[in-house]
């Protein structure tokens, strides 16, 4: 039976096993560098990928207002108005405490969610009963907490007023509450639901946001509002969306009526009120005018002084009377206090931040420009705006204004006073003078007052949908977009770890040139029996490519299947030893036909290449004979080199 | 059928080896050329053959010059007129006997009528040459003169006009180079195959027809062996 070429190759390949086992573990390592490389890229692109689909759920587009808060019922309103999917939460920082174990855990990410948190991001069936906390693997590995145990939580006491903004009540420890494991979270069930970019695995705790407001005993408030990912149809529409559906009660704008002046205020749950919202509501109505009431330290008219008086800043345009400039109006109380008349100078003190906010007393020396009856629009407690230290109080000592009180200066008729007239301020200068002296980074006014002719349903249906709520903080960002981009942006292990193999790709190049002059030039007799016994080169070359093919194929299908041990060994360095360049240990080693296709592909292609010039020049040589001098090929020759060769690439 | 007219060749190492050599083969013709190492034998032998190509003179097969074959007519004209027995049997080590002796088939894009009478005249050179018994041992498992034997079957494959037999005893002891020698002859009467060697031995030599000697490139007769 004559041997068919097929035949010639897989006998020659099996009778050469030694040189040809050379030739396939050097493609194979070859082959192994290129496919790891490639797949360590892949793995760690589809791990970040993993993780952020694990982070953020179904989330698409987060809705945040900062370290503000706004009312949970906004979220129903987007779902109904809009058809849009999506789920209120509240996100802290605080700190968690095992009371079996004793291990704590700073800066543990607390989501105060709805029960419809878990059914947003696909789980039906888990819910947090009240007085119980779901947490994730991380932290009650951390912890070595399991179901049933109780924890402590601590964390900063949720207020609408920046801590740091004047008047705002001093600060506790924070707030702390004890609450039982119900469930350990897995990742892949919202477990290490993280909103921030970082790839480090948080520690979460899960609350049922009802707790917190029985803990606060006020309407629920939130922070973050999570669009779907499969409703996002872009970031303007939602954010249009978001515009259309905002209130102003929603961020903590409330109207109330004055019955002294029969106007219509707005006022801020933060207090002062923006400066952007300021000019954003003066532009939709025109006819709006701020006004600011401050807390003065004390009002001196020689040695004569009244303390803790409030003082309003009122605009000309409704104030007609007002004072301008250094000039002021005082109450009739006041006058009798200081024993000043018209036309006297008192200098008034106060508080003010400074940059650092450091706590200064300032002053600024007033005419007395009139002395006014405590009566009609002189007489508008409602002035002094919603302090949470001071409003309310019944006396003077009860105050937490959140700036130095001096108790011993109260006398006796200052506490008459705030009993009868409460907040009612006792001096009233130009708003231009008011916003100059007391404006700050929270806003210019503490007020708004509308004339008489606007009514408050006027007001609230020209303001509703028209806030835009970026001048009110909201940021929004499309979160599952960007991590996807960031994913897809990161650093290309591929490419780097293919550089880094470089030298062992060339080295195995080299080694595979040496082993394969090597491999022909042991078999250069029978080749030339070939040529003796008539067969073409074509025929020859053709025999000597299928012979390089098969052994090639055997290389690269052996470093394919190595490369993804390569990938797995990268992987574990990149979450130990490597970790300061992921930033992460939670890399997963994939395996991906791509690259895998890839990595054979580059390998044989290169090996082919190789093979096909050495044949070539192989062939070449065996036909110039001994018309030239040219270097007898050496066999032995070869394999030394290659020994060397590959001792020196280990 | 053979006609060889001044040929020469030369090598940059060696210098002159075939110095306007000529030579005339009729069919059936057996020659030994003789001759000491390095005298151009294998030269003369691969020019023949169509190896190696001269310098400057003529080879002619059937009145067509070898100069103006193409690599491709070159291998045709090897495959179907050639037969090589060099002195180390040079068969493929990874192929068993049997497949040695059908390998130069492979190369003549036969038609499955011609191959079947092909591979039956094998059968008959195989008994002939008594290798039949060793049809599926591999090379390395078969004895030098068996060897030989098989490389001289493999070489009569295509039933070749010319057997060009380099020392072929060379690697041989005296009982195994005569049994070829004798083979040799047995297939140049039976057959007709013309037959040229080169070789050292004397006594494969006067198993010959004619019998030349190299000396300085030219090829001399020799009177008495």
């Amino acid at each position: 039976m004559v041997p068919g070429i097929l035949k010639i190759v897989l006998q020659s390949i099996k009778f050469y096993r030694k040189p040809v086992l050379y030739q396939v573990l050097i493609i194979a390592l070859l082959s192994a560098v290129i496919t790891g490389s490639l797949l360590t890229g892949r793995s760690v692109r589809a791990s970040l990928k993993k993780s952020a689909s694990e982070r953020l759920g179904n989330t698409g587009i987060l809705i945040s207002s900062g370290i503000r808060y706004f009312d949970a019922e906004l979220a129903q309103r987007m779902k109904d108005s809009a058809g849009i999917n999506c789920t209120g939460i509240l996100e802290i920082n605080g700190y968690c405490q095992s009371l079996s174990s004793q291990k704590g855990a700073f800066n543990t990410h607390i989501y105060a969610v709805n029960n419809d948190f878990f059914t947003f991001n696909g789980d039906d069936s888990l819910i947090i009963n009240q007085g119980e906390i779901a947490i994730n693997k991380r932290l009650a590995d951390y912890l070595a907490v399991k179901p049933g145990d109780d924890i402590i939580i601590r964390f900063k006491e949720i207020s609408d007023i920046p801590a740091d903004a004047p008047f705002a009540p001093a600060k506790d420890a924070g707030k702390s509450v004890v609450m039982r494991i119900g469930t350990i979270l897995q990742p892949a069930y919202t477990g290490n639901f993280s909103l921030s970019i970082s790839q480090i695995m948080p520690m979460n705790v899960f609350m049922n946001l009802s707790d917190l407001e029985n803990e606060h005993g006020k309407s629920l408030k939130i922070n973050r509002l999570l669009i779907d990912k499969k409703n996002v149809s872009s970031l303007s529409k939602i954010t249009d969306d978001f515009k259309r559906d905002l209130r102003p009660a929603d961020i903590g704008l409330r109207l109330r009526r004055v019955k002294k002046t029969r106007q219509t205020e707005l006022i801020s749950d933060r207090v002062f009120i923006d400066a952007a919202i300021v000019k954003e509501i003066s532009n939709l109505l025109p006819s709006s005018a701020p006004v600011i009431t401050y807390l003065g330290n004390r009002f001196m008219a020689g040695s004569r002084s009244t303390p803790y008086s409030f003082v309003s800043a009122l605009p000309l345009s409704i104030y007609p009377e007002i004072a301008t400039g250094d000039d002021i109006i005082i109450n009739k109380w006041m006058a009798d206090d200081l024993s000043v008349n018209e036309g006297d100078s008192v200098e008034m003190y106060w508080y003010s931040p400074d940059s650092l906010n450091k706590l200064i007393e300032r002053s600024n020396r007033f005419v007395i420009k009139k002395i006014v009856e405590m009566q009609g629009i002189w007489s508008d407690s409602l002035l002094m705006p919603d302090f949470p230290g001071i409003s309310g109080r019944e006396s003077c000592s009860d105050w937490d204004a959140g700036v130095p009180i001096k108790m011993n200066e109260i006398r006796t008729k200052d506490e008459a006073y705030w009993n009868k007239y409460r907040g009612t301020p006792k001096a009233f200068i130009s708003y231009e003078k008011g916003k100059e002296l007391w404006g700050n980074n929270y806003g210019p006014a503490t007020a708004l007052r509308f004339p008489e002719a606007l009514t408050e349903k006027e007001i609230e249906h020209k303001l509703s949908g028209s806030l835009d709520p970026r001048q009110s903080g909201f940021t929004f960002t499309d979160l599952y977009g960007d991590a996807i981009k960031a994913a897809n942006e990161s650093v290309d292990f591929g490419t780097l770890f293919f550089s880094l193999g470089f030298f062992l790709i060339v080295a195995s190049v080299v080694l595979l040139s040496f082993a394969v002059s090597s491999y022909f030039d042991s078999k250069r007799e029978q080749i030339n029996t070939l040529f003796a016994l008539g067969f073409k080169n074509r025929w020859i070359e053709r025999l000597l490519f299928l012979e390089s093919l098969s052994i090639g194929l055997i290389g690269c299908f052996i470093g394919a299947l190595a490369g993804y041990l390569v990938n797995i060994l990268i992987t574990r360095a990149l979450n130990s030893v490597w970790q300061g360049a992921v930033q992460t240990d939670t890399l997963d080693a994939f395996i991906s036909v791509v690259p895998v296709l890839t990595g054979f592909l580059i390998t044989i292609l290169t090996t082919m290449i190789l093979m096909m010039i050495k044949i070539r020049r192989y062939l070449n040589t065996l036909n110039r004979k001994e018309k030239e001098i040219h270097r007898r090929p050496s066999p032995r020759r070869n394999l030394l080199l290659l020994r060397y060769s590959f001792i020196l690439t280990i | 059928m053979l006609s060889i007219k001044n040929i020469s060749k030369s090598f940059i190492q060696r210098g002159l080896v075939l110095n306007n050599l000529c030579l005339e083969v009729t069919e059936g013709d057996s020659i030994a050329i003789m001759g000491p190492s390095g005298s151009g034998k294998t030269t003369l032998l691969n020019i023949i053959g169509s190896l190696d190509k001269p310098d400057s003179g003529e080879v002619t097969f059937r009145a067509a010059s070898l100069a103006n074959f193409t690599d491709d007519e070159s291998a045709v004209y090897r495959n179907r007129n050639i037969g090589f027995v060099f002195q180390d049997h040079l068969l493929l080590p990874y192929l068993t006997v049997s497949e040695n002796i059908m390998l130069p088939l492979l190369a003549s894009n036969y038609t499955p009528e011609e191959l079947s009478v092909k591979e039956e005249h094998l059968k008959i050179l195989m008994d002939k040459t008594g290798i039949t018994e060793l049809k599926n041992k591999y090379p390395f498992h078969i004895s030098g003169g068996e060897a030989q034997r098989v490389a001289l079957v493999r070489a009569l494959a295509n039933s070749p006009s010319i057997l060009l037999a380099d020392e072929p005893t060379g690697s041989l002891d005296a009982k195994n180079a005569n049994i070829l020698g004798d083979l040799l002859l047995e297939m140049n009467k039976e057959f007709g195959i013309t037959i040229i060697l080169a070789s050292h031995s004397a006594d494969l030599a006067k198993k010959m027809s004619r019998v030349l000697r190299l000396d300085e490139g030219k090829l001399i007769a020799e009177a008495t062996v």
